[in-house]
This record gives C-alpha cells, sequence and structure tokens, in this order.
C-alpha cells in the first residue's frame, strides 16, 4: 500500500492507517525534534503532538503534495513554540542580528567539522540560533530539498541557501572555540 | 573574487546548491574548471556536508529509545479512543436533545399556551398523539417480543438516518464531532 492510500485512509479515521504512517515517518519527525531540543523526553512529546496535530489536520492536506515536508513543517512550529516557551524571555534572533555576528577570521570549509566528533558537531548544532538550526536539521538530518525546506517553513530558497551558508559558518567558529578551550 | 579570480566561500557553497542566476553560476563553473584551489574547497565543502550528515544522523541509543515509546501503536490507539469518546459524546447529546424536547413538550409548550401541565394531553394536538404512539410502541418492545423483524429493522433504520443526517449537518458547519 502506498503511503498516499495510507493517508486517505487515516483520513476516514482509520487508526491502523494512521499508525502506518507514524511507523513510516517517526525517525524523521523524532530525529528532528530532537536536534531542536535536546531532549529525549521533549522530543517524544513532540513528536506525538505533532502526529497528533497532523491528523487532526488531514482533511485540509492536498494529497498530491508531498507529505513529509509538511508533517515536518507541522514539527517545526511546534518545536519553535515549545523553545520559545522553554525560554524565560523569549527572545527571537532576527536575520540581521545573526549577520552581524562577529568572524573575522572564519576556518577553512570542510577541515574543522572532519576534524571534530559527532558529539562535538551536534552540540554545536544544537546551539545554534533556532532558525539556522531547523534549516540544517532539516537538511542534513531530514534530506530536505532546498525547495522543500523553502515551503515548510515558508521562506524564500535563497533565504534557505543564505541560513545554511551562514549556519556552517558559525559551526566552524564554535568547533574552532571548543578546541581552543579544550 | 580575489586576486586569482576565485570565487568568495558563499558564492561557493551556492554554486553547489544551485542558486546562482544562470550567467554567474557559468562564470563560477568555467573558473572552477581552471582552478585547482577552487576544486579542493568545494570537495572540502562536499566533505563537510557529509560529516554534518553523519554527525545528526539518529544513533543507535536514540533509536532505542524511539522503538521503546512505540508511538505507532500508541497514537493508533489514542485516536481510535478519541472517536470512541466521540461517538460517546455524540450519543450524549442525542439524549440530551431528546430529554429537552420531553421537557419542552411536557412543560414548556403547556405553558406558553395557558395550560396546565400535561394539560394538552387531551386536547388533540399532534405532539402528544405522537408522543403517545412513541411510548407504546417503546413499552411494546420492552415488555413483549417484537411480532415481526420490522418491528425492529424500522426503528434501528430511523435512528441511523436520523444520526447520519445529524452529521452531515454538523459536517457542513464543520463542528463534527465524527470528524478530526
Amino acid at each position: 500500500m502506498t503511503e498516499r492510500e495510507w493517508i486517505r485512509r487515516a483520513e476516514g479515521g482509520d487508526a491502523e492507517a494512521f499508525g502506518a504512517l507514524v511507523r513510516l515517518h517517526q525517525n524523521g519527525v523524532y530525529g528532528f525534534c530532537l536536534r531542536m531540543t535536546g531532549r529525549r523526553e521533549d522530543a517524544l512529546d513532540l513528536t506525538s503532538e505533532a502526529f497528533l496535530r497532523a491528523y487532526r489536520s488531514l482533511a485540509g492536506f492536498d494529497v498530491t503534495q508531498p507529505f513529509r515536508p509538511w508533517l515536518l513543517r507541522i514539527a517545526a512550529n511546534l518545536c519553535r513554540d515549545h523553545l520559545q516557551a522553554r525560554q524565560k524571555r523569549p527572545t527571537p534572533v532576527e536575520d540581521a542580528v545573526l549577520a552581524d555576528l562577529p568572524d573575522s577570521d572564519p576556518p577553512p570549509p570542510g577541515q574543522v567539522l572532519a576534524a571534530h566528533d559527532r558529539a562535538a558537531v551536534r552540540q554545536a548544532v544544537a546551539e545554534l540560533p533556532e532558525p539556522y538550526r531547523t534549516t540544517v536539521t532539516l537538511h542534513y538530518f531530514n534530506q530536505l530539498s532546498y525547495q522543500e525546506i523553502s515551503e515548510a517553513l515558508n521562506i524564500p530558497v535563497g533565504t534557505v541557501g543564505t541560513h545554511l551558508y551562514r549556519a556552517k559558518r558559525l559551526l566552524r567558529k564554535r568547533l574552532v572555540e571548543q578546541e581552543v578551550a579544550t | 573574487m580575489n586576486g586569482k579570480g576565485c570565487w568568495d566561500d558563499m558564492t561557493l557553497d551556492f554554486f553547489r546548491m544551485g542558486l546562482l542566476e544562470a550567467a554567474e553560476a557559468e562564470a563560477v563553473r568555467s573558473h572552477v574548471q581552471g582552478c585547482p584551489t577552487c576544486q579542493a574547497r568545494l570537495g572540502a565543502l562536499d566533505l563537510e556536508d557529509l560529516r554534518l550528515e553523519a554527525a545528526l544522523a539518529l544513533t543507535r541509543e536514540e533509536a532505542d529509545v524511539l522503538m521503546a515509546a512505540d508511538l505507532p501503536d500508541r497514537l493508533a490507539a489514542q485516536v481510535s479512543g478519541g472517536r470512541r469518546g466521540a461517538w460517546g459524546l455524540a450519543s450524549g447529546l442525542v439524549g440530551l436533545g431528546l430529554a429537552a424536547a420531553a421537557g419542552l413538550q411536557g412543560a414548556v409548550l403547556p405553558w406558553l399556551q395557558g395550560l396546565p401541565l400535561g394539560g394538552w394531553m387531551s386536547a388533540g394536538h399532534w405532539a402528544p398523539q405522537l408522543t403517545s404512539r412513541l411510548f407504546r410502541w417503546a413499552r411494546s418492545l420492552l415488555w413483549s417480543p417484537p411480532e415481526s423483524q420490522l418491528d425492529i429493522l424500522v426503528p434501528l433504520l430511523a435512528a441511523g438516518l436520523v444520526i447520519i443526517l445529524l452529521n452531515l449537518w454538523q459536517r457542513r458547519r464543520g463542528l463534527s464531532p465524527f470528524h478530526h
């Protein structure tokens, strides 16, 4: 049975079909939530909530469109709300501010990330500002294309590219700082 | 672009991503083909992408946590239970509606017509006559066995039709408890 058929059946109230959809996409949604929040319990809660919200909204989903970006958009919105609620004083990070982050001597691409272990890279990703972390996770973990990320986050494709470029620049910088600190 | 004609990191990254305009992309491509330095930089960017993908992938331990949570079955049971709850709510609302209707015709309507409670039961009004028939039918069903299959089928079909019509009406208003 195809994903589209599972979706149609789940929309009609078939709990088994909904369970099949969860089975199909749970790794992607859970991994995304985990990389966004850094906490397993939170990630599990958010994953459950994302699927339940998707189930309730299936009637409004266009089955001719890909399901995964739509589902991840729900997860991304939930994670953003969760992270904002977690902060005592939420401070939205504007692109202009992020663009002005000091980067006097950026290390060369490739060499820095290659030299660090997975845990250090994950930690550096976890410390990225939320919009960059979302873009990086959707692209490098969920393997969404720039176009799909653009549609999921409702931002222009060029902005996706800018977010990814700046995120990697920040990652290189932070990994170098970690290395110096240790 | 520096003195050697090499492009900056951002332009190279955008070139890889396919985000440059056609003319600029062609200019970068023709430069990279003859520039070992830029070829190496592009290779480093590709390697960096692979490292990021590997670093962000779920570890076995993280995947085990997810498996232990048993989300597919748990969530399927939850939505299934939700639907049962919705049916229960709908049944309750129907019961409430019937009770309200009974109260209306037994107390409110007679009061509006200036009659004592139940005073119009003998006034030839259609509502009490219909109610009386329904009560007689319900009593015969409860205290004596039905004489034919129609005695059971007709009321059940009528009740089902009422529920379906109510559901369709509620769906049109987007309020149906049967529909998530």
